[in-house]
């Protein structure tokens, strides 16, 4: 058995350049689906960021019947416990607060139904980068006694930056809330449902217009990696429920998740159709190899080499060519897809255009996860294996005499 | 005579010529049927949400989008319908009335967009009759029936037949209700739709506001196809000047970058096609020349120029190629065609699909020009593949090649 | 002996009412069958904290109503006025005058048990149902007419039964109870403290009790009443909205 191997080795360094295309179709099947995966890895995960960030963020921590009710009297106060958890949690970047609920905004004879939301200007910018849809105005400075709002909100209450609106709603605990507030700016975004959706003001200011001083409904926090949610999340939960509720965004926006899932099904038949390519370009190796070896292998038949003996030592040179190819390929993918990764290469054009509109970067993205280079070096090595029985097939039919004579 | 040498080549070692063949051939299929599937994503993306939500084209009030308050509806909008209907290429035309309204059941109560509409139009317009998940899509002869979405039914403790009240505003500013009887809950596939949106019969509502029931808020209509989107939309436009007319692409940007992000996929794509299909090439080509390095060296032994041997492989590899590429189209094409009758059901590969109301299967789209384009780039990619082993080719020295057994 | 049948009969005849008489008859004497001026405080208790507010209270018929904030601090000062179907709110702080939407009507009155659409429809129980006695019963020792109220045909209520306990002797509501189509008790209103204002013998205490939320309460107390007083339809205006004290 350990001779079989010795000698499937030394078959392999014997003819250097045809080892060394059979082992480069391997290489070559093994970055491209890497760089394919990386991508689309990389593209999921920019565009779970960007919805992510774009309102829910990655986890949000409540009143544990706020999810159900939103109901202002569903707020609660951060306490000593929840600030630890959330200061000793490496994972966590930002940690942003929100008190909001449905307040009338009224102005002469019009009067609208909106989100009003309170929030910590700079906190909130650092999430969602919500000044970057400022329209017209001013952004809210920390302790604002003013009120920005969606474009559309402004145009039907037909109010311009510095008129007063007047804000209605029902407080904390039944009490009412009313206050005046001049405009000091408003938000235009690319979405048009987006653009009659909310209002926003200073969180202290909430807390008075609300009568709920040091209360929030929503703190919402950011964390690296997508991918570290889970983990994080199950730490939360272990050390604030059922004080708290803790809420994921695929659980606060599982439509998102239906799309992506959706979107992967596709993604599966193209990687479908690459491994039949690179596949082939493996198989068309081998076979060359096997054609090109005939007349040696029918020599050793012909010494008195059993078959299932050099089948045995073909399966060694075939592993080998495997575990060299894939071993070669990923390493060889890592600082490509690394110089992806600090370096994007940006989109042309009308792409480039269309992308920006909505506040996306437009690069492409690439992913370097683990599991992207794992997974593909494990498909691509069990391909090989699979591809790996021809010249099984093919010593087992193998005529002798005719493989001498080399054909 | 080099043709007919490099002709005759081919033929000779049967093996070798099959597999470059098969490489060229799958290369060119892979091109094309992912392009036809790349299309046909999109293009279900698409259809999905313009029969879902926004139709291909709709009309409002000047200012009914900025300002969706029920008192800036078009008199008279339904003989604009009938005007709309008979234009060419418009498939259905319906006509709603929008009111917001608190829905109030036994438990509480909350705030609804009421989407008052003549469901026999509406059938033509939209599929949401098929995302009935109870009861039924104004089936039966009940006074006064209203659909509404599961999640709202759950907020409201209310199944078939419950009592529901609407309360809402009239034309004239006064607060008045109505009684309505759940007749059907459906599902969607976004939640919030369908805690928002309740479906009743237009001549229900319209009395109830106060409206004359020629009138109405919005209407929507669906195209025989996507082509004609822009220039149905121009002859609205000039035909109803009064009107804001908007098409899908207006009304859901979102759609629209969904679109225009998957060209660049797409010819990222093929781009590692054409990488792997090169390599594939010229590695086997290299092991063939290998493997004919005694037949070459007694070519170039009994006289034959190196420039003709290098011409003779190349051309060896331009048959190849053609060959390979005649049999990549046509198979790219027809099995692109038989999966834009029969369609892919993806809903095998995902369980996301088995949730109500995400379309699973896709309609590969066949475009003869772009596989012809394919075709072309898969064959100079192949002719370029050759050039590497055919220079290798003339490298060798006849002597040694003659001398090599094994 | 037909004198003697005949004054039996006329008896039977004035001493028995239909039940939908007796139901508007408490109903009116409630809000006194022309008008009425009152002072009332309601408390909203709720698991974990409890609130009160004290108003003021005018009323003309079914059609007019003017509601006036006298306590707390916070809330004193606005005002709500009803005009046939149509309702608005007067803010003092914003100096405003809003006109409520559908939208604002799901919600609880001031943080109460009680919806705006309550307060809206008071009328409701004599209109919209079917009435019919079943039975008598006693409530806090007194004896009441149980009337089992069914609603009419397109009546726009959300309650499929309702069952009012109205006193024999004094015609007061001293118990209600809501159902929905599951026979499920939705919410139960009960009236006690039965005292004298104005001449009239009324319940003075109402208590709401939502049946699925437990803790939560509301309780309405009558602190001052007066029947039929001089009202205009011109005092319920949107000037006198904002004038009123």
């Amino acid at each position: 058995m350990v001779k079989d191997i010795a000698i499937a080795w030394r078959n392999l360094w014997r003819n250097r350049k045809r080892t060394f295309i059979t082992i480069s179709a391997v290489v070559l099947a093994v970055l491209l689906s890497i760089f394919m995966s990386s991508m689309q890895e990389g593209t999921y995960s920019r565009m779970i960021d960007n919805m992510v960030k774009f309102y829910t963020g990655y986890i949000q921590i409540h009143h544990p019947d706020y999810w159900e009710s939103k109901s202002i009297n569903d707020t609660f106060a951060p306490d000593t416990t929840l600030n630890k958890a959330i200061h000793t949690n490496k994972g966590i970047t930002l940690a942003v607060p929100r008190l909001e609920s449905f307040a009338l905004i009224s102005s002469g004879e019009n009067t609208k139904g909106c989100a009003l939301i309170g929030i910590d200007p700079d906190k909130e910018d650092s999430l969602t980068g919500l000044s970057q849809w400022l329209y017209r105005g001013n952004y809210l400075s920390a302790g604002d006694s003013g009120i920005i709002l969606a474009v559309n909100i402004a145009k039907n209450l037909g109010v311009d930056v510095g008129d007063t609106l007047i804000l209605i709603s029902q407080g904390y605990q039944g009490s009412s809330a009313s206050a005046l507030m001049p405009v000091r700016g408003m938000l235009k975004f690319p979405s048009p449902q987006l653009n009659g959706f909310a209002a926003y003001i200073d969180l202290d200011r909430a807390h008075e217009f609300f009568n709920a001083t040091g209360r929030v409904t929503s703190l919402v926090l950011l964390v690296k990696d997508y991918r570290q949610v889970a983990k994080t999340a199950q730490k939360l939960r272990q050390l604030l429920e059922p004080a708290y509720g803790v809420k994921t965004w695929d659980e606060m926006q599982p439509d998102l998740v239906k799309m992506i899932e959706g979107d992967r099904a596709g993604a599966v038949i193209m990687k479908g159709i690459l491994y039949m390519v690179v596949g082939f370009g493996i198989l068309g190796t081998i076979i060359m190899m096997m054609a090109e070896r005939k007349k040696e292998m029918g020599v050793m038949i012909a010494i008195g080499m059993q078959k299932y003996r050099l089948q045995r030592i073909l399966c060694f040179e075939s592993l080998f060519i495997g575990m060299l190819g894939v071993a070669i390929g990923v390493l060889l993918s890592i600082p490509v897809v690394l110089t992806m990764v600090s370096h994007p290469i940006p989109l042309p054009g009308e792409m480039a255009k269309v992308y920006e509109v909505f506040g996306i970067e437009a690069v492409m993205y690439f992913s370097m996860t683990p599991k992207v280079f794992i997974n593909q070096a494990i498909t691509i090595f069990v391909l090989s294996l699979m591809i790996a029985v021809y010249p099984l097939l093919s010593v087992r039919s193998m005529q002798v005499i005719k493989a001498l004579r080399g054909q | 005579m080099i043709w007919a040498i490099s002709w005759r080549n081919i033929w000779r070692n049967k093996l070798r010529s099959a597999i470059i063949i098969t490489a060229i051939a799958i290369g060119i299929f892979a091109g094309v049927f992912t392009w036809a599937f790349y299309r046909g994503m999109v293009a279900q993306r698409v259809q999905s949400a313009i029969i879902t939500e926004s139709s291909h084209i709709q009309i409002h009030h000047k200012n009914f989008l900025v300002d969706p308050d029920q008192k800036f509806f078009i008199r008279g909008i339904d003989s604009i319908a009938a005007i709309i209907d008979t234009l060419q290429g418009v498939k259905a035309v319906t006509q709603r009335l929008l009111v917001s309204a608190m829905i109030s059941s036994a438990e509480t109560g909350a705030g609804v967009r009421i989407v008052g509409i003549t469901p026999e139009r509406e059938r033509k317009v939209t599929n949401t009759y098929r995302k009935i998940t109870q009861g039924s899509y104004f089936e039966s002869n009940r006074k006064t029936p209203i659909v509404i979405g599961e999640k709202l039914a759950e907020k409201l403790s209310v199944k078939l037949r419950s009592r529901v009240v609407l309360t809402l505003q009239t034309i004239n500013g006064t607060l008045t209700s109505g009684l309505f009887r759940v007749e059907g809950i459906y599902k969607t596939s976004n939640s919030a739709y369908d805690e928002l949106n309740v479906f009743v019969r237009n001549d229900d509502i319209s009395s109830l506001i106060n409206l004359d029931d020629r009138s109405g808020h919005e209407l929507a209509i669906l195209l025989d196809n996507n082509e004609q989107l822009e220039q149905i939309a121009g002859i609205i436009r000039q035909d109803f000047p009064d009107t804001d007319t908007k098409t899908w692409k207006e009304i859901m940007p979102e759609v629209s970058l969904v679109e225009e992000s998957m060209d660049i996929s797409m010819y990222v794509f093929l781009g590692i096609i054409l990488l792997a299909l090169i390599f594939g090439i010229v590695n086997t080509m290299l092991m063939a020349v290998l493997e004919r390095v005694k037949e070459l060296g007694m070519l170039m032994a009994v006289g034959m120029s190196k420039v003709r041997v290098f011409l003779m492989i190349l051309l060896e590899t331009v048959f190849l190629s053609l060959t390979g590429g005649i049999i990549g189209i046509i198979t790219g094409y027809i099995v692109t065609v038989i999966f834009n009758r029969k369609g892919i059901d993806l809903s095998m590969f995902a369980e996301a699909y088995e949730k109500v109301g995400y379309e699973s299967v896709i309609y590969p789209v066949p475009n003869l020009d772009i596989d012809l384009k394919v075709t072309l780039m898969v064959l100079i990619t192949g002719i370029l593949a050759a050039l590497y082993p055919a220079w290798k080719a003339i490298q060798l020295k006849p002597a040694e090649a003659l001398h090599m057994d094994i | 002996m037909l004198p003697v049948i005949l004054l039996l009969f006329s008896i039977t005849v004035i001493a028995q009412p239909t039940a939908t008489e007796v139901v508007k008859k408490a109903d009116e004497k409630m809000r006194g069958e022309k008008s009425s001026e009152s002072t009332m405080t309601m408390q909203i208790v709720r698991p974990s904290w409890t609130r009160s507010v004290t108003f003021k209270s005018w009323t003309l018929g079914t059609d007019y109503s003017l509601v006036l904030i006298t306590a707390p601090a916070k809330e004193k000062g606005q005002s709500f006025l009803k005009r046939k179907n149509e309702m608005w709110n007067w803010n003092p702080s914003i100096n405003r005058i809003i006109k409520l939407p559908p939208s604002m009507l799901a919600q609880g009155w001031m943080g109460s048990d009680f919806t705006n659409d309550d307060i809206l429809n008071q009328a409701s129980v004599v209109v919209d149902y079917f009435h019919a006695f079943s039975g008598d019963e006693k409530i806090s020792g007194s004896d009441c007419y149980k009337i089992k109220l069914t609603p009419k045909e397109d009546a726009p209520v959300v309650w499929a039964k309702v069952i009012l306990w109205i006193s024999k002797i004094d015609y007061l509501q001293l118990k209600a109870e809501y159902y929905d189509e599951d026979e499920y008790l939705v919410k139960t209103e009960s009236a006690s403290e039965i005292k004298s204002m104005d001449g009239r013998v009324i319940a003075t205490r109402f208590e709401l009790i939502p049946a699925e939320k437990a803790g939560n309460r509301t309780i309405v107390t009558m602190d001052a009443i007066k029947f039929n007083v001089t009202l205009a339809e011109s005092f319920f205006s949107q000037q006198n909205l904002q004038k009123v004290r």
